[in-house]
């Protein structure tokens, strides 16, 4: 699993490492079961707070993406299966949507908007 | 650049590992059973810790033994070489495989023969004379033909045709990133260390009913404890790769294996078989290598400032590897 930080961004750091997460598990490459690394270990190799990473976590964790077990960490849930076979709708989506003038996070947030 | 002589490595590597091993184990095996109407039905085929016989076969085992010793071992030494020798992979590591099965061969045909020859003209099997005389002569032959295979291979650089330099990420000014991955012991590795364990296991309880003394069930019972215990602390290793460099650490936080940036040389990503290059899977060192390689498939080699390798097999090691590179290059460890 790769993940990415950039300080400069507008996105806490928290949402940055979440949203790592899931590009992971949309492009397949996390599939349910997997464990995702120790929160601590996350942390130490990004350089960030222990709580920014919980906080990701437990995002995820909201959204039914990861389970929290006692003694075994995050674990992805059957939920990433359908994110991976959304993969080319969403790719499709992105294009169609650039190519109109609309960059990704207007797209984002219109499909927030539209979604109760 | 290596000199390409692909032809040359494989043949040698045929010659003293497949053929020399079947013309030894041949030759053993017919003077044994040219020998056979001259010693006694059943023969000694074990001796004590003194040189006296204390253990006891027909004799027709013997030869059966040598074939399965002598044909055997050298199978599956040049079965787990030649699939990467015959794709262009060489080095020391694979020379020193086919020595190996030389050696063996060497040692099986000698040491059976002799022991067998020793024991013709005898009315009883326990007037066997001593085993030592015969050992030592195969620990000889081993030694000899062992080092004449070694010789009559090319010496080759450490090589694998799949290995091609880890790229493909670029690191913003500011931006941090780490790669997370597991690996885990294979099924052949399964297979492989759970038989170990099982045989040690085994023969320790043999040992225990046999009514052999209880320090030597002890002892062996210990060392199948051991053994198991040590294949499940290394059947799992977490992978991380981040700044401080490349970090192979068992869940349980020992053992642990650490490539800072700074010692980084190189950075490669390929596909590694544990039992070609290796001999073997698990935790191993080779000549110019060590590695964790616990599957055959997708590995990260890094070559360190010494020129060693440090190798690990692990899914997705071709973005750890690029992150590693990218790394690497940033903290001015590697040439852009």
């Amino acid at each position: 699993m790769l993940l990415r930080t950039d300080p400069g961004s507008d996105l806490p750091l928290f949402a940055q490492v979440a949203a790592g997460v899931r590009a992971e598990a949309v492009s397949g490459r996390l599939k349910p079961g997997d464990r995702l690394p120790a929160a601590r270990d996350v942390a130490t190799s990004l350089g960030i707070n222990l709580h920014t990473v919980l906080r990701a976590y437990q995002q995820l964790r909201d959204e039914g993406l990861v389970d929290m077990r006692r003694g075994r960490g995050a674990v992805v849930t059957d939920a990433a299966a359908p994110l991976a076979e959304l993969r080319e709708d969403i790719e499709a989506l992105a294009l169609r949507a650039r190519s109109l003038g609309l960059s990704p996070d207007s797209l984002a947030s219109i499909i927030k908007e539209m979604t109760p | 650049m290596t000199p390409d002589r692909p032809s040359t490595a494989v043949r040698r590597f045929v010659l003293v590992a497949i053929l020399l091993p079947a013309v030894l184990t041949l030759v053993s095996i017919v003077v044994q059973l040219l020998a056979l109407p001259q010693v006694p039905a059943t023969i000694a085929v074990h001796w004590g810790p003194a040189g006296d016989a204390d253990g006891f076969g027909p004799a027709g085992i013997q030869p059966l033994l040598t074939a399965v010793v002598g044909y055997g071992v050298p199978l599956l030494l040049a079965l787990a070489c030649l699939p990467g020798l015959r794709r262009g992979d060489r080095g020391p590591a694979y020379r020193l495989l086919g020595a190996m099965a030389a050696g063996i061969s060497a040692l099986a045909a000698v040491l059976f023969g002799w022991t067998l020859l020793a024991q013709r003209g005898l009315g009883d099997a326990a007037d066997a004379p001593s085993v030592l005389p015969g050992m030592l002569a195969a620990l000889v032959a081993a030694a000899v033909v062992g080092v004449a295979a070694w010789f009559a291979q090319p010496a080759e650089t450490a090589h694998n045709v799949t290995a091609v330099p880890a790229s493909g990420i670029s690191l913003a000014l500011g931006e941090r990133a780490a790669w997370f991955g597991t690996t885990a012991l294979g099924r052949t590795g399964c297979i492989v260390i759970g038989a170990a364990c099982v045989l040690v296991a085994g023969s320790a309880l043999a040992v225990w009913f046999s009514g052999a003394p209880v320090g030597i069930a002890l002892v062996l019972g210990g060392v199948a404890l051991l053994l198991t215990i040590l294949a499940f602390t290394t059947a799992v290793f977490h992978v991380r790769v981040d700044e401080s460099g490349l970090t192979v650490v068992s869940p349980l936080g020992f053992p642990r294996f650490h490539v800072p940036l700074s010692d980084i040389r190189g950075v490669a990503v390929g596909d590694v078989s544990p039992l070609g290059e290796f001999g073997g899977y698990g935790i191993r060192s080779n000549v110019g290598a060590f590695g964790v390689v616990l599957r055959r498939g997708p590995a990260l080699t890094v070559t360190r400032g010494s020129g060693r390798r440090f190798v690990v097999t692990v899914d997705d090691a071709a973005r750890g590897g690029a992150l590693l590179e990218a790394l690497a290059q940033r903290s001015g460890a590697v040439e852009g």
